[in-house]
């Protein structure tokens, strides 16, 4: 209450200023002319504008600016935890490109290490591999030998059995037979015991 | 061939009821002619052994068997029996049975002589005499002439093979440059 006093009494001291000014410019005849009752309500009307303007129009255009510079401060706190935060990351990204670095070269090195282990393992089963099977190739080419030599034995041994069953049964005649079975009779008699029989 | 313990227990009751008759020979002869007739027929054997056909026609095939071969009571009867217990079909393994039990009561045994060419009876009766005095029991010889020997002689008695036949020896040479 005692601001919006104080206010009004602000302009219509003002006013009155003016129009004391206005009078002491007609007085001393350096108007157009006479102080007309025109004039006296421009002057009214000028008061009331002024009046509008401090009580209206003046503590909106205050508050307004109060607002835009509390907003404004506001954004410069938010930006300035923007900025804070963008600097944090970016010591932490500077941070983390030092240490990738040595990651890399250590994942670098991992790789080599196991590609290493990787080829002597591959080596170690081709060699053992190629030995299985250089062994399994010396067994088989023993087997097939070992098969030929005794199919070639039989083959041998059927034609020598052949050859001489052919050469028997030639010289084998009605008197051979009496004498194989008078030489198998003679060795039956002379057994002591049925065990004994030799062919 | 070692007969079954059923084939061998039909046989000692045939040979005790022959030691009963003392007609044992007879029987013997008699059951061998049956198990000829058996082992030459396919016929009859399938007969015997359809389920479909009954006992009173088979007992009545049997019937006519023996009326043809003029079997004595007892091997009628004894065929009977093996009939209708389900063991006719046993019949060649029950005269084996038969044979070999008479054969041990006897004191007797017998001895297959096989030879490439057939032998003179001579040689076959020196053979007979030398099992007799080698087994100790009077020899039942069974002679058989079988070419594939090439030469020589094979004589079976029991279990023991006496063999003397060429074809043998060509076996033993072959086996022997193979080892």
């Amino acid at each position: 209450m005692t601001t919006v006093f104080t206010r009004a009494l602000a302009v219509l001291s003002g006013a009155a200023a003016t129009f004391a000014s206005g009078a002491a410019m007609a007085a001393e005849g350096g108007g157009h002319g006479e102080f007309g009752l025109a004039d006296g309500f421009q002057i009214i009307n000028f008061v009331v504008l002024l009046l509008v303007l401090y009580f209206w129009a003046l503590p909106r255009a205050k508050d307004y600016l109060v607002k835009r510079h509390d907003r404004a401060a506001a954004e410069l706190v938010e930006a300035k935890h923007l900025k804070e935060e963008a600097d944090a990351k970016l010591a932490e990204y500077q941070r983390l490109m030092t240490g990738l670095e040595a990651e890399v070269a250590k994942i670098r090195d991992e790789f080599r290490a196991d590609g290493e282990r990787e080829r002597a393992r591959i080596l170690a089963e081709a060699e053992e591999s190629a030995a299985r099977m250089r062994t399994a190739a010396q067994k088989q080419i023993q087997q097939e030998t070992a098969k030929l030599r005794q199919e070639l034995e039989q083959e041998v041994v059927a034609e020598v059995l052949a050859s001489t069953e052919a050469k028997v049964r030639a010289q084998l005649n009605a008197a051979t037979q009496r004498d194989m079975a008078n030489d198998y009779i003679k060795g039956l008699e002379g057994l002591e015991k049925l065990d004994q029989f030799a062919a | 061939m070692s007969e079954s313990p059923i084939a061998r227990r039909y046989a000692k009751a045939l040979v005790e009821l022959c030691t009963e008759t003392k007609n044992h020979a007879v029987i013997g002869k008699q059951l061998e002619s049956f198990t000829q007739t058996w082992a030459s027929s396919s016929d009859l054997q399938d007969l015997m052994k359809n389920p479909v056909v009954s006992l009173d026609a088979k007992r009545e095939v049997l019937t006519k068997i023996f009326a043809r071969f003029l079997f004595a009571p007892t091997t009628r009867n004894f065929l009977l029996v093996l009939l209708e217990n389900g063991r006719i079909t046993q019949v060649e393994e029950i005269t084996r049975a038969f044979a070999a039990q008479m054969d041990e009561l006897s004191n007797r045994t017998r001895a297959t002589v096989t030879s490439a060419v057939p032998l003179e009876r001579s040689d076959l009766a020196r053979i007979q005499t030398a099992l007799q005095r080698l087994t100790g029991k009077t020899v039942v010889l069974d002679a058989r002439v079988d070419p594939s020997l090439i030469g020589g002689v094979v004589t079976e008695i029991g279990n023991i093979v006496l063999d003397g036949s060429v074809k043998t020896q060509l076996q033993s040479l072959r086996e022997h440059l193979l080892v």
